[in-house]
């Protein structure tokens, strides 16, 4: 069953050197219960795809460009802002990468989970509170009574980011966006984090669209996987599919950057190589005629250079390629 | 190449004292690279500066090619610097954005009176541009011009410039996208190979840590956990912390199987760090003789070390 979909989505942004347009004709789907793994580099389009689910992308200076994102049954995009706020925060919510930027600074924590809370559930300040103290408990923080008191500033990185993730889900949402929640954190408390999360998700049955660029989180957590380059989806599958037999170039050379795997090879005290992919993204102002990874790819041939290939189905494996792997 | 012994660097504020590093020791060969690895906050990073006496250790010697620099005057220190560079971690913060890319490499070598004649500066500068995998016209460009990776190519380029033996990598790739590390990586590598280079690799991603690495330390709360050639210490790590470490690296493989050993709550605070082993406050094989006595760094085997207890009864 779907819980969201995103259908031919395209966002525009104007700058000072022309119109670029981020997103473009993105379509994917996050069934129920499910985590989906939205992968690329900086500047991809992902973040931006993200946050048009929200419906937070500023306009001006941004602009959608086109395309629909459904969540049950209506079409987000067209929604009025009142209705689409009863959303945010409730039946949707983010978890954002930077967790000392995102919360504020001059509130304590409670303060800041219980405002969420008393706003959706209509509830009174002091259940609110109470309410975002049994949050704090359920993401593990120890004493979250006194917890709650604290300022962000007085919490660590990790600490704070579980913050985020009480704030988020203190609603029950059935739709979790996470832009990159582990990020700035240590290994062993991004274990922790990315558990959490998926424990979660059993509890409470909720979907995750998990953005990352982070290729061992998404084999660990995601059962679908988007690949976007460029502000295109390259290629899309299953999480064993996209591991075990990728088709796009990007995607082969994306898993192949990464190193090796723990139990073997490395270690050489620098003889081996790292698989690289030469070049940068190109300039999403300038974009070459044809496929946009063309610069990049060792097997591109002379129709990538003129018609941007389609996003083709091979059963439930999609990708965008003339030369796949 | 590099000794340092029993290092501490200890940061003295009005009501509290945080010990940063807490008595470190090890040593680097000439021509390998040493990573060290450990969580934030760990001091891995305060270590790699004390190093090059940007910090002023509060005790303990580092001594560079049997020269113990722990005291020389700044005047002294100067010479010396040439040999030891460092790379930073954010490529957007160390470049200095009002200074052409020509003139941040050409910096170094005019502090350090290199290259004295314009024409041969020069052609330093280009050469060093063409090293690190730049165009030539970017000699004249500002950084805001350039993207990441380029970024910190130009900062390698600078380290570069004076000739150094000794670089300090402080995470050189942990802001880059994961296909730009690669070329970094590689990068380094490379130049490693070319000009006999020796590394101390900061860094917090277990995986390229291990796949640059001779030998590999690891830091927890000031202190060295282990340290050993990088391929025994990934396949047999020792140190509690070190397995717990390892196991919460996600593997690309969504078959491999997990065998996850969970830590328990945050890495404690260094103004205040625990009683004797400082990690037996989330150590799951933590046992009495733990809060009370400091393991010392054993030697276990021919070229390996480890602080645990559960070693240096037998």
């Amino acid at each position: 069953m779907t819980n969201c979909s995103v259908d031919n989505l395209s966002i525009e942004f104007a700058t000072d050197k022309g119109t670029v347009r981020a997103v473009d004709g993105v379509s994917f789907e996050i069934p129920k219960g499910k985590t989906v793994g939205l992968v690329g580099e900086s500047g991809c389009g992902k973040s931006v795809t993200a946050l048009s689910i929200m419906r937070l992308i500023p306009t001006p200076p941004g602009h959608y460009a086109g395309g629909q994102i459904h969540y049950q049954g209506q079409n987000l995009l067209e929604l009025p802002e009142p209705e689409m706020r009863k959303l945010r925060g409730n039946r949707i919510s983010m978890i954002f990468q930077e967790p000392m930027t995102s919360l504020n600074p001059v509130f304590t924590i409670g303060n800041q989970i219980a405002e969420a809370i008393c706003l959706h559930e209509k509830l009174n300040y002091k259940s609110g509170l109470e309410k975002a103290i049994h949050m704090l408990e359920l993401v593990g923080i120890p004493s979250p009574k006194d917890r709650a008191a604290c300022y962000p500033h007085q919490l660590s990185g990790g600490m704070r980011q579980r913050v985020m993730i009480a704030m988020a889900l203190a609603c029950k949402p059935d739709l979790l966006i996470a832009d990159e929640p582990t990020t700035a954190l240590d290994v062993t408390i991004q274990a922790q984090i990315m558990e959490l999360m998926l424990q979660l998700q059993q509890e409470m049955g909720m979907s995750i669209l998990l953005i990352t660029h982070d290729l061992g989180v998404v084999a660990e957590t995601c059962d679908q996987v988007v690949v976007m380059y460029a502000g295109r989806v390259v290629e899309q599958a299953d999480v064993q599919t996209i591991f075990k037999h990728p088709k796009h170039p990007y995607t082969v050379g994306l898993l192949a950057s990464v190193p090796g795997n723990l139990d073997k090879g490395g270690g050489s005290g620098g003889q081996a190589r790292l698989q690289t992919i030469p070049g940068l993204v190109p300039n999403l102002l300038n974009l070459p005629q044809g496929c946009r990874f063309q610069d990049r790819c060792s097997r591109a041939t002379d129709p990538c250079r003129q018609i941007e290939p389609e996003l083709t189905p091979v059963g439930s494996h999609l990708f965008r390629c003339y030369n796949p792997y | 190449m590099l000794t340092i012994t029993d290092l501490k660097m200890h940061f003295q504020s009005k009501a509290h004292t945080v010990r940063a590093v807490d008595g470190v020791s090890f040593h680097i060969n000439a021509g390998e690279t040493l990573g060290l690895v450990g969580e934030s906050g760990c001091g891995k990073s305060t270590l790699g500066r004390c190093i090059l006496r940007l910090y002023e250790p509060t005790s303990g010697k580092i001594g560079f090619q049997n020269q113990d620099i722990t005291h020389l005057s700044m005047h002294a220190m100067r010479p010396i610097r040439r040999h030891l560079q460092i790379i930073f971690q954010d490529p957007y913060a160390s470049l200095n954005p009002r200074m052409t890319i020509g003139n941040i490499i050409g910096e170094a070598l005019q502090i350090h009176n290199l290259f004295i004649e314009k024409k041969t500066r020069q052609e330093r500068i280009q050469e060093l541009i063409s090293t690190v995998g730049l165009r030539p016209e970017s000699i004249s460009r500002y950084p805001h011009e350039f993207s990441g990776g380029q970024r910190q190519r130009i900062g390698i380029a600078r380290a570069l410039a004076v000739q150094p033996q000794f670089i300090v990598c402080d995470e050189p790739v942990s802001a880059l996208d994961v296909s730009i590390q690669a070329q970094i990586v590689n990068l380094l590598q490379d130049l490693q190979e070319r000009l006999k280079l020796t590394y101390l690799f900061i860094a917090h991603d277990l995986m390229i840590v291990k796949h640059i690495s001779t030998r590999i330390a690891v830091m927890y709360l000031g202190n060295l956990a282990e340290i050993g050639p990088s391929k025994e210490l990934y396949e047999d790590p020792k140190h509690p912390y070190t397995k717990a470490l390892l196991s919460a690296v996600p593997i690309p493989d969504p078959t491999h199987p997990r065998s996850r050993i969970k830590l328990t709550g945050e890495i404690p605070s260094p103004i205040n760090p625990p009683s004797g082993c400082k990690f037996h406050t989330r150590c799951p094989y933590v046992m009495p003789v733990c809060s009370q006595i400091e393991p010392p760094l054993t030697a276990l085997g021919k070229n390996r070390q480890v602080a645990c207890h559960l070693y240096s009864s037998g």
